[in-house]
Formats: C-alpha cells, sequence, structure tokens
C-alpha cells in the first residue's frame, strides 16, 4: 500500500540521532541526505525523516500516527527503551493494546519533532520475559 | 515479516467528509472502504492498513508541515483515477499527474491535500513510455 512515509523535523542531527538507534532496532540502516536521513527497507519501503521541502517551520500533525512492524515484543521494548533514551517522550509503554488486529503488542513514542510514532508485533501469546 | 509500516493514522474533524475523500480514492486503487467505530480503513492488517478518524485526544484534527504519506499505484491509469477521485471528493491539488522521474527510478506520480490538509502522494513505478 505505501511507498514512502515522510515526517517533517527541525532538527535534522537531533531527529537523525532518535531515528538512527529506533530504526536501528528495528533492523533499518540510515542514509543521509543534506536534509535529512533515509531508512530505506528491502521491500522498495522507505521512512524519510527530513526538513519540510517549502522552507517553513516542521510542524506536526493531531492526528496523525505511523505505525512500524516488529517481530517480537523484545525489539517493542528494545525499540521503546531506544527512543526514550536519545530525545522521544513517551506517548504509551509497552504492552498489548486491546484495540489493535489480534491484540497486538505495542508501544507508542513521541520522536523529538512531536511527531507519533509506534511499534506493534504479532501476538504470540503471554509476554513471559524471555524475548519472543 | 517484511512490511515496514503496520498502519497509518490520519485525523479528521468531520468523519463523513473525509470518509467520503478516501473511500473514492482508495477505491481507484482497488481498496474498498471499510468501518470499524469512528475510523474509517482501507487495506487489511499485515498488508498495512491507512486509517482516519477523529483525534483520540479530543483536540482538532491538523495537518503537518513537512508529512507526506506515499501510496503505491499499479499503473498510471490509478494515479490519475486516485488525482481525479481526491478533486472530486474535497481534496486540493498539490501536484497533477505526471511524469516525476528520479535517479534511482522511472515514476509517475500526483499529490493531493485530503479535507484536514494531510498531504498525500500516489506514484507508479509501472511508467508508460510514448511510441
Amino acid at each position: 500500500m505505501f511507498t514512502h512515509s515522510y515526517l517533517g523535523t527541525n532538527d535534522v542531527e537531533t531527529s537523525r540521532k532518535f531515528y538512527n538507534v529506533t530504526m536501528g532496532t528495528l533492523g533499518y540502516q540510515p542514509v543521509e541526505l543534506p536534509h535529512g536521513t533515509v531508512y530505506p527497507s528491502d521491500a522498495g519501503v522507505a521512512l524519510v525523516v527530513a526538513k519540510p521541502l517549502n522552507g517553513e517551520a516542521h510542524a506536526p500533525s493531531n492526528g496523525h500516527t505511523l505505525g512500524f512492524q516488529a517481530p517480537d515484543y523484545a525489539t517493542v521494548e528494545a525499540w521503546h527503551q531506544a527512543g526514550l533514551a536519545n530525545g522521544g517522550t513517551c506517548d504509551g509503554e509497552p504492552g498489548f493494546r486491546a484495540n489493535s488486529p489480534g491484540n497486538m503488542y505495542g508501544a507508542y513514542l513521541r520522536d523529538p519533532d512531536g511527531n507519533k510514532v509506534c511499534v506493534f508485533a504479532p501476538n504470540t501469546g503471554p509476554n513471559t520475559g524471555r524475548g519472543e | 515479516m517484511n512490511a515496514m509500516f503496520t498502519h497509518v493514522v490520519v485525523g479528521c474533524n468531520d468523519p463523513e467528509q473525509s470518509a467520503a475523500f478516501y473511500d473514492a480514492t482508495f477505491a481507484a486503487l482497488g481498496l474498498p472502504g471499510q468501518r470499524h467505530e469512528a475510523s474509517a480503513y482501507y487495506g487489511e492488517p499485515g498488508g498495512g492498513m491507512f486509517m482516519v478518524n477523529p483525534p483520540r485526544d479530543g483536540e482538532p484534527a491538523t495537518h503537518a508541515n513537512g508529512g507526506t504519506i506515499g501510496l503505491a499505484a499499479g499503473d498510471q491509469g490509478a494515479v490519475d483515477a486516485w488525482h481525479a477521485a481526491g478533486l472530486a471528493h474535497g481534496g486540493t491539488d498539490e501536484g497533477a499527474p505526471g511524469r516525476r522521474d528520479m535517479p534511482y527510478a522511472k515514476l509517475y506520480g500526483a499529490y493531493l491535500r485530503d479535507p484536514v490538509g494531510n498531504k498525500l502522494s500516489c506514484f507508479t513505478t509501472n511508467v508508460e513510455e510514448a511510441a
């Protein structure tokens, strides 16, 4: 369905630090651009975090959320912790989300620019803390 | 598991107006509109989903500056149909359908803003070369 998602930033270095570590927990590597950073996937889909192309300040949307896929619960937790340690703020602790399809395990963050992002892993049973 | 995105949510202030816009534009891409509680959604879990609903915090929906959501189309006709459907259902033009080649790919795409102002693009790599 998606070719890419572009999130705005006002501070390329700060957002790059946040996304390099959080996207790193999901297995994506950064490609640096003059005005931001791209995180491509093997499937040809990409996250772009960069300054707005119109030269105006970035402003986050109210109502917008971008969700990433994680393979398991431990990755959701690693992503959340990495974000909190690199300029992100908590917008939802890791846990099962009853309103998600299949009661998935997810967590939410705001990035340093206020963009709302989340990660979800498929429900594979109770979270025993053993990394499944 | 090889999808990068699980889902994208955009806010709306008038659910019927925004759902009409997205029903029409996603129909052009072959994705029927579905409903769940206050949400209209498109696609299926696991394959990427697009949802539109009022913001959870109860505040008005606002569009980003700097944010764009890129949608994939199968061919140029789908891009054209997507753009026309959006203009006919409360969207505004942000870039007419046309070739937008990049160094790494031949591309055909168009841009719209939804009724809230959220910026969307629709691109295909299945470009038609002139005979």
